[in-house]
């Protein structure tokens, strides 16, 4: 008899854990899933938009940022030996501008509409030209390919923002709303801005020509719920 | 639909790809097509100078590849949820530079600019080709639907065949040793809804 109540008893026990420890592991399943861990080098790099987009939206993600030494090792384990790469829910995601608009449409910074996303997809390729000129001449600089630099600054650095600045400008002109995209802040202007930074690195004074350009960079960098971040960040 | 109009040049180029997921869903479009005579008068009017654009219900939209997925993403061709459509567009951002790797040497031997394509021919071609079709064996793999995404023909199929098509034009044994790739080919080349189009358009060597 008493057995039998031990046993009863044991088994009552057993559900009341059972159920318990299966509601942990599907909460921790759920966390994990969830889980946003956006993967890159120890600096703004191509990466920085989705950092801005994550920051921007509060999303708690794990900023995984890997020395150039432990690069090797990372390599052959991503999908097409390259970086960043996202994971998100499960998913692994590679090549930045794909994951700039995946975070972007998750979190409302792609733009109103299929025809604005379209306008803001158009202006993210052409920065990427913009920045596919320069590299020609920056990694040069940089010592990443052989070249002569001095010989490439013209055509791919000065000659470059001669021609894709204008474009930017008219966009911003166009828009109306202080940003690239009528209806407001999108993932274009991380795109933009940062790059806007970058060659600011390499010569302070190239945007002078240019001064709704230097305003258009001082208003991405004030806005509210990025001030910490971009106080916070090493440029 | 006749408010729909696709504006390039007489060539395949980076234009195609918007035409073929047009025929595949069969819009009826116009389907405009510039001389290198006819642009000068128009480039002026355009919104960055640069060719394709589209005109479509009163909007006007640029860049090929935003091109691409608005249309792709109208006509079921963008992937059957955000993950394979962020898995689509970046195979599409690969292709992207599979072709600027691909260039140097693509377009001095087309005569777009002066060099001598055999000089630029290691580095950008075979080193290339050395680089990329792997990738592409690698998503036809993964994605087992016998495209480039799990749930079958996407909008990167037509970015990536048509430089394929391309590259044999100016070079037939690039695929030689590439059975998959070669197979992906003529696998999208025969997709139904598209065999009508693709045995009577306009050819051109890029």
């Amino acid at each position: 008899m008493y057995h039998k109540k031990r046993r009863k008893a044991r088994s009552k026990n057993k559900n009341k854990g059972g159920r318990a420890k299966k509601e942990n592991i599907c909460l921790k399943k759920k966390i994990w899933l969830q889980k946003v861990k956006l993967a890159y080098f120890d600096g703004r790099g191509i990466a920085e938009p989705a950092r801005l987009i994550l920051h921007f939206a509060k999303v708690d993600f794990e900023d995984f940022r890997f020395t150039h030494e432990q690069w090797p090792e990372i390599k052959p384990k991503t999908k097409t030996g390259k970086a960043p790469y996202l994971e998100f829910d499960g998913h692994t995601l590679v090549e930045s501008y794909a994951i700039f608009r995946f975070l972007a449409r998750k979190y409302g910074l792609a733009g109103k509409g299929e025809y604005e996303e379209a306008l803001v997809d158009a202006i993210a390729d052409i920065q990427k030209d913009f920045r596919t000129s320069v590299s020609t001449w920056l990694y040069v600089k940089m010592g990443y390919r052989p070249g002569n630099a001095d010989e490439l600054k013209k055509p791919h650095f000065y000659d470059a923002v001669e021609t894709y600045i204008p474009l930017l400008l008219n966009y911003l002109k166009e828009s109306k709303s202080g940003f690239l995209a009528p209806s407001g802040l999108t993932w274009a202007d991380f795109t933009v801005s940062e790059f806007l930074i970058t060659i600011l690195q390499e010569e302070s004074t190239i945007l002078d020509k240019y001064p709704e350009m230097k305003e258009y960079l001082k208003r991405v960098k004030s806005i509210p719920e990025l001030k910490e971040y971009y106080s916070s960040r090493k440029e | 639909m006749s408010d729909v109009k696709f504006v390039y040049f007489n060539v395949r180029g980076l234009g195609e790809p918007a035409r073929l997921i047009l025929h595949h869903a069969k819009v009826d479009f116009k389907d405009e097509r510039l001389t290198h005579e006819d642009w000068p008068k128009l480039k002026p009017k355009t919104k960055t100078g640069k060719l394709p654009f589209l005109e479509y219900d009163g909007h006007t939209i640029v860049e090929s590849n935003a091109i691409n997925r608005f249309l792709a993403r109208k006509y079921n061709l963008a992937g059957k949820d955000d993950y394979e459509g962020a898995l689509i567009d970046g195979i599409a951002d690969v292709q992207k530079d599979f072709y600027a790797a691909v260039a140097p040497w693509l377009y001095t031997l087309l005569g777009f600019r002066q060099g001598n394509p055999a000089d630029l021919k290691k580095e950008h071609l075979d080193d290339s080709l050395a680089r990329f079709l792997p990738m592409y064996s690698n998503f036809l793999k993964e994605a087992k639907s016998g495209f480039m995404a799990p749930s079958g023909l996407s909008w990167a199929d037509f970015v990536i065949t048509e430089f394929l098509i391309t590259l044999l034009n100016v070079e037939p044994k690039v695929l030689d040793g590439h059975d998959d790739i070669k197979q992906y080919l003529e696998r999208v080349k025969n997709v139904p809804q598209l065999k009508e189009y693709y045995a009577s358009r306009p050819d051109s060597k890029n």
